[in-house]
């Protein structure tokens, strides 16, 4: 199996956490009313929350690929560098608590399907499961003296395709600087022979529509709040890597759509904004009752909205707006 | 789920001015009252000075992404401004790279809403430069210019807001006069 070689970083902002929700169920549904209507929020539970949860509430959804991305829910993350300081899920003590905005008519129905607030503590995945770079040559590259040498890097290049990459320039800070070249859709660690070591598929290229997402990609079971918010369906038929949704072909395990990106930006209630976020930027639908004020500002990242208090600039509560 | 419609008619929506004293009451766009509001993708297709935009979006896969679910605002590069870059403009056109633009796209998309009138309130309230993070793990710098709003991205590269804001039902266009984010050179 191959090696994901995931960067050690080390700037913790905060620990992760898992979430409390008073209610669970689904709204009326993403699409053009997704606000109308709705109530008010409910208060932010201060009762449930401990990140412990860990698999206990995936048993609605099926076999889990592999048992250590059996967590669902946002995870939030300690921070973006924070990426290569393990990919254990399950941080006991965090918590974000965590409202949902859902018209009040469809508690009754949240209620029906039985699903308790415990359900919804723990909004996190394994976000560095498919981040890192992977020792080797790509699929069908040959290895040539202990190296092997993508076609488009063997010859001269013209213009800026020569160029060195830092991997956070396409979002990998975790991996730190070196020597780094592209060529048709990877990233590829290059050596100071110019062999390749290792190499990472990228967005729009080597996951783009209509590739196959790659065997060394292990499927990432996603929250059940990011597979209703962004319509995701069984969990066949989508992909997660590097903050990127994708859609699959549940048969061929091909890439049909790229269905979302994601900040993966950490909030946990009681602890201070990420930075990054000085503009109100609620969606529009949700602005009438997350407005600002004295007494709260709101912030919107990844499905959720965000208050925060304005003069700590601390996060009061996470808010789900499904949908 | 809409179709990505390049060349349908798209209403370029003006936006209202937002209360000065709460963001969050700020009246809504004109076209939103008629409930017929077009995705991110229909609102950028549609719209002219767009069109190398469009098209990468559309090359790249990223256009589903804004006919989706997902809240974004988009700092739209206009036609003249890929048209500056040159040699290097059309290589990134060029499907072998598809990957490098698509990084540079991520560098101009935002999450949520932003509005001009949002981030003069953050910038006033702020009384200097306010910073938002852009969907590839960075950040952009927005400040007043006079009455424009200046964007700075991490390398130092500088653009302005330069036509109106498009609302879609998803999120944000707003149009710009230069990249924030471009590909490193050799």
């Amino acid at each position: 199996m191959r090696k994901f070689l995931i960067g050690a970083a080390a700037l913790a902002l905060a620990a992760s956490a898992a979430h409390a929700d008073p209610g669970n169920g689904k709204g009326d549904g993403k699409g053009g009313d997704k606000g109308g209507g709705q109530a008010a929020a409910g208060p932010a539970d201060p009762g449930n929350g401990g990140g412990k949860a860990k698999g206990g509430d995936k048993a609605d959804r099926g076999p889990s690929m592999h048992s250590a991305k059996a967590d669902r829910g946002p995870e939030m993350r300690a921070d973006k560098a924070d990426k290569g300081a393990a990919r254990q899920m399950g941080r006991p003590n965090d918590r974000v608590d965590v409202v949902r905005d859902v018209r009040t008519e469809r508690r009754a129905d949240r209620d029906v399907r039985g699903i308790d607030r415990d359900d919804m503590r723990d909004d996190r995945f394994d976000r560095d499961g498919n981040r890192g770079l992977i020792e080797g040559c790509p699929p069908g590259l040959a290895k040539k003296n202990n190296g092997c040498l993508p076609p488009g890097l063997a010859k001269k290049r013209d213009g800026y395709r020569d160029a060195n990459y830092r991997p956070s320039w396409f979002g990998y800070s975790s991996l730190g600087d070196g020597r780094y070249q592209y060529d048709d859709g990877y990233l590829y660690r290059m050596d100071n022979r110019g062999s390749v070591l290792g190499y990472i598929p990228l967005l729009g290229g080597a996951l783009s529509v209509g590739n196959q997402w790659p065997e060394y990609f292990q499927p990432v079971s996603m929250p059940d709040y990011y597979v209703d918010y962004y319509n995701l369906g069984a969990q066949d038929s989508y992909r997660y890597a590097d903050d990127v949704l994708y859609r699959v072909d549940p048969q061929t395990s091909a890439i049909t759509a790229i269905a979302a990106l994601l900040t993966g930006d950490q909030f946990n209630v009681g602890q201070s904004l990420p930075m990054g976020y000085d503009v109100y930027n609620v969606p529009y639908e949700y602005r009438d009752r997350y407005a600002e004020g004295p007494d709260a500002n709101y912030r919107y990242s990844d499905g959720y909205v965000y208050q925060v208090d304005p003069e700590t600039q601390l996060i009061a509560a996470a808010i789900k707006l499904l949908t | 789920m809409q179709k990505v419609t390049r060349f349908a008619a798209a209403a370029l929506v003006a936006l209202v001015p937002l209360g000065a004293c709460s963001q969050g009451a700020d009246a809504p766009p004109a076209a939103e009252s008629d409930g017929a509001r077009e995705t991110l993708a229909a609102a950028i297709g549609g719209a002219p000075g767009l069109t190398t935009l469009s098209d990468a979006l559309s090359g790249a896969g990223l256009a589903d992404v804004f006919d989706g679910p997902g809240s974004y605002t988009v700092l739209a590069p206009d036609d003249d401004a890929f048209a500056s870059l040159g040699e290097d403009g059309k290589a990134l056109t060029d499907p072998a790279n598809r990957a490098e633009l698509v990084a540079i796209l991520r560098g101009h998309i935002l999450p949520g809403h932003l509005t001009p009138e949002a981030i003069k309130q953050a910038i006033a309230d702020k009384k200097g430069p306010v910073k938002m993070r852009t969907l590839a793990d960075s950040t952009v710098t927005f400040s007043a210019d006079g009455d424009a709003i200046s964007i700075a991205g991490e390398s130092g590269a500088r653009a302005k807001v330069d036509g109106e804001a498009l609302v879609a039902s998803n999120g944000v266009v707003l149009p710009i006069n230069g990249l924030v984010k471009a590909a490193p050179k050799s």
